[in-house]
């Protein structure tokens, strides 16, 4: 009898998961039949050759570096459930505004004045006046900017001690004024084309280099039930904005469609604040949410993300955003957040013609703010 | 970290909030699940994004992980799909790991360099199968995983497990005639 006609017996002995009869029925067999005996002799020697396969040590950092992304659980369940809620909704509202964390710096950067003199001059109208602004500083030519500059929600930012913080960070004053930025809010729909066309795994090695290999890795263990499962997680939190977003990260019609069915009222508005999306403020909200070592937060910005949205995250990092920007974004999470859910910065962070004008003007701008 | 706690208690403290028992579970399951994403992404830092995602993934997902059922296959299957899925989209099975590290084992220089190519043998062989093969070789002789564990991470009845078993280790054992002949 051919040998190989015993072998799921003798896979079972090996594998330790015979039953004492059939350990006996081996032993009787390979006693008396030599063919056998080669085999389950090669058998043993193949089993053996793989036991010997290395056993890796996983790279050094890596429990740390999963464990930095868990922080959510130092809260108690409750209060965890509430934060995750929170980074969620602010991930894909962060998306519109987190830009704005950048436009609305140079007004923030010298706001409220400093100095002896800045003691208790917190009432608004002092910040808007016109004898502060010499002729020709400003050269908007825009209304929209001025009507903006004296909206609820502007006046809400710049007086917010965490925004202030944030506004005073050197290194977001530098990024205020980047000229790529600028380039950026102005075509934002011809960089992420241009993006699309990069090649994959340049993408990978430029977000591996911004540390968010993890978040490349999860964002391509994407499949297509999950992002799906993501869509309707957002619907059920009654985000069409955020959907929206998505759908524009996936550059998926429709997904833009289900959007607009949320709220068909708003449909307009919305699909403005999608084109407002930019891949710099999804970068900036992942530093920031890796930052916050908020693991339910990372999970849920790498769902947004398909090999697209991840070229032109890669895009966006190559053109403008530096470590210190980086650095600054992960300090000031909580004014990101703040931001995320004041509907007016959405607003404003969503506005063509905010963002255009104060990118043709940041000279302009920071006159102002001083 | 040494603690004689199961699982399922670590599992309950972390939904408590306690973060030390996730670092627990963390540090228990990092090297097994690295190791057998390795094998079957062929890949070390590949591998370790995988691992990396597969403890987001059971931390966000921990409210929902049902304790009728057991962590560790829970865990598992949650680093293979990730795995998998990788690797359906990149179709990188054919890539090669770029570097091991040994474990401790002979020590002198020429049983170390042996060792290290027939691991690498090994490894290549395993990705020219395919990804069923891979992922139950994986488990089966790498993972020290069970007929029934192996079951219960894939989803299937252990009678499918021994005939996937028999399959894949024919294949493999075609793969490494060399090995064999040495």
């Amino acid at each position: 009898m051919d040998p190989r006609h015993h072998l799921p017996l003798m896979f079972a002995v090996l594998d330790s998961e015979a039953t004492p009869e059939e350990v006996r029925e081996l032993e009787r067999l390979i006693a008396i039949d030599a063919g056998a005996r080669a085999e389950y002799e090669a058998q043993r020697r193949f089993f053996a050759r793989l036991q010997r396969v290395f056993l890796l040590d996983p790279p050094s950092g890596l429990a740390d570096a999963a464990a930095k992304r868990l922080q959510p659980f130092n809260l108690s369940a409750k209060g965890e459930t509430m934060i995750r809620n929170v980074s969620k909704r602010a991930l894909w509202i962060g998306t519109g505004v987190a830009a704005s964390a950048v436009l609305i710096a140079g007004f923030l950067l010298k706001f409220p004045p400093a100095g002896e003199n800045a003691v208790g001059t917190v009432a608004p109208a002092q910040r808007y006046r016109g004898e502060q602004i010499k002729a020709g500083d400003v050269k908007l030519g825009d209304q929209t900017v001025a009507q903006l500059m004296q909206s609820d929600s502007f006046e809400r930012i710049v007086r917010d001690p965490k925004m202030r913080a944030l506004a005073q960070d050197p290194a977001f004053e530098a990024l205020a004024r980047s000229e790529a930025l600028a380039a950026i809010l102005r075509n934002a729909d011809a960089l992420v084309a241009q993006a699309k066309s990069a090649n994959a795994d340049a993408l990978v090695a430029r977000a591996k280099s911004v540390n968010a290999d993890a978040l490349v890795a999860q964002a391509k263990s994407l499949n297509a039930d999950a992002l799906v499962a993501q869509a309707k997680s957002v619907e059920a939190q009654k985000s069409a904005d955020a959907l929206v977003a998505q759908a524009k990260a996936f550059n998926a019609d429709a997904l833009v469609a289900q959007a607009k069915s949320v709220d068909a009222q708003k449909s307009d508005a919305l699909v403005a604040q999608a084109k407002a999306f930019n891949a710099d403020a999804l970068v900036a909200q992942a530093k920031s949410v890796e930052a916050q070592k908020s693991a339910d937060a990372l999970v849920a910005q790498a769902k947004a993300f398909n090999a697209d949205a991840l070229v032109a995250q890669a895009k966006s990092v190559e053109a403008m955003m530096t470590p210190q920007a980086w650095q600054l974004l992960g300090k000031h999470t909580e004014a990101i957040t703040l931001m995320a859910h004041d509907p007016g910065l959405v607003a404003l962070a969503t506005n063509p013609a905010f963002a255009n004008a104060l990118a043709a003007n940041a000279a302009s701008v920071n006159a102002v703010s001083k | 970290m040494v603690t004689k706690e199961s699982d399922e208690e670590l599992v309950h403290r972390c939904r408590g909030g306690d973060s030390s028992a996730f670092r627990v579970l963390v540090a228990r399951y990092q090297k097994p699940l690295y190791n057998a994403a390795y094998r079957v992404l062929g890949n070390a830092d590949d591998a370790r994004d995988v691992t990396q995602v597969a403890f987001m993934e059971v931390a966000e997902r921990l409210d929902g992980y049902d304790a009728n059922h057991k962590f560790f296959s829970w865990i598992y299957r949650i680093t293979l799909n990730a795995a998998l899925n990788l690797l359906r989209r990149d179709g990188r099975e054919q890539r090669l790991g770029d570097h091991e590290r040994r474990r401790p084992g002979p020590v002198d220089p020429e049983s170390r360099a042996a060792e290290s190519e027939e691991s690498r043998r090994i490894q290549r062989a395993l990705m020219q199968m395919s990804e069923d093969h891979r992922v139950v070789l994986t488990l089966r002789h790498f993972s020290d995983c069970s007929y029934r564990e192996i079951g219960l991470i894939l989803e299937i009845d252990e009678k499918t497990v021994k005939s996937r078993l028999f399959e894949a280790r024919q294949r493999l054992r075609e793969l490494l005639r060399d090995l064999e002949l040495e």
